[in-house]
């Protein structure tokens, strides 16, 4: 699912979740603290819509969310990461993206936020990860 | 409340007119990160940098606080000045209008445009304008440094 317009320059961010409805959650909640400028593009559930990953919608996610700036790629659980990592190896530009070990909502805000403001791909994933280190209380 | 400036430092409080949520954080985090200078937001006794959105959510900062923005480094001034106006709009009670996608409404009938910036507002003839991506004019008033 597309949450965003495309913004050419900006990198993209691709969520990847067990569920649909968090992926695109998330996306939502990223795309309102950023201002809307940045293309963050859903890519959860399996194919038939169940709890679960799909390798052809990240694929898909990381295609519709490239503008030429690059991708950051945050999955939420365990088997989200072996499913891009499964893409990434048969993704030709590995350099143009990365995947980010960060929690999942505060990673999505951050790295967003960080787009946004013109980050490159290499800041856009380090503000994600950087989000495990930020205390909340 | 007037800036305190010097050559590549400057700072300048506010008192907010409502919490600083997730939005305003954004808003200026977002702002923040356009700048070259180093930005920090300072409220209740904590510091947070101003281009990490969780950073500045995390001061829980609240209606009628006092924070202080500070920034070091070659646009400190403008940094300062346009995080103060953001601080100033985005956390008035409704906040920045946003649509469905999130963003801030479309210019006005007269937007001054630079590039892909869009700038708001009413540009005065009598200070600096600063233009702010799809936000408000902040125009800085008083002596500029070259």
């Amino acid at each position: 699912m597309t949450a965003q317009p495309m913004s050419t320059g900006t990198v993209g961010i691709v969520l990847v979740s067990h569920s649909a409805e968090l992926a695109a959650g998330a996306a939502h909640l990223a795309a309102q603290v950023s201002g809307g400028t940045v293309t963050i593009i859903a890519a959860g559930g399996t194919d038939d819509g169940d709890l679960g990953t799909s390798a052809a919608k990240v694929a898909r996610g990381l295609s519709e969310a490239e503008s030429g700036a690059g991708v950051v790629v945050l999955p939420d659980l365990g088997s989200a990461v072996l499913t891009v990592r499964a893409v990434l190896e048969d993704h030709g530009d590995a350099e143009s993206v990365l995947l980010a070990d960060a929690p999942f909502v505060e990673g999505a805000v951050a790295a967003t936020v960080t787009a946004a403001a013109g980050g490159d791909i290499k800041a856009v994933a380090a503000a994600a990860e950087e989000a495990r280190h930020v205390r909340k209380l | 409340m007037s800036a305190s400036c010097e050559q590549e430092s400057c700072e300048q409080g506010i008192t907010l007119a409502g919490d600083l949520h997730a939005r305003p954080a954004g808003a200026l985090a977002v702002a923040a990160g356009r700048f070259a200078s180093a930005v920090s937001v300072t409220a209740g006794g904590q510091t947070a940098d101003a281009k990490s959105v969780l950073g500045v959510m995390g001061l829980g900062a609240t209606s009628g606080q006092h924070v202080t923005v500070s920034a070091a480094g070659p646009d400190a001034q403008e940094a300062v000045a346009a995080l103060i106006v953001i601080l100033g709009e985005a956390t008035k009670v409704g906040g920045l209008p946003r649509d469905q996608a999130g963003r801030p409404p479309q210019p006005g009938p007269s937007p001054g445009d630079r590039g892909n910036l869009t700038c708001h507002g009413h540009p005065s003839s009598l200070g600096r304008i600063i233009f702010i991506p799809n936000g408000p004019c902040c125009v800085l008033r008083g002596p500029v440094s070259p």
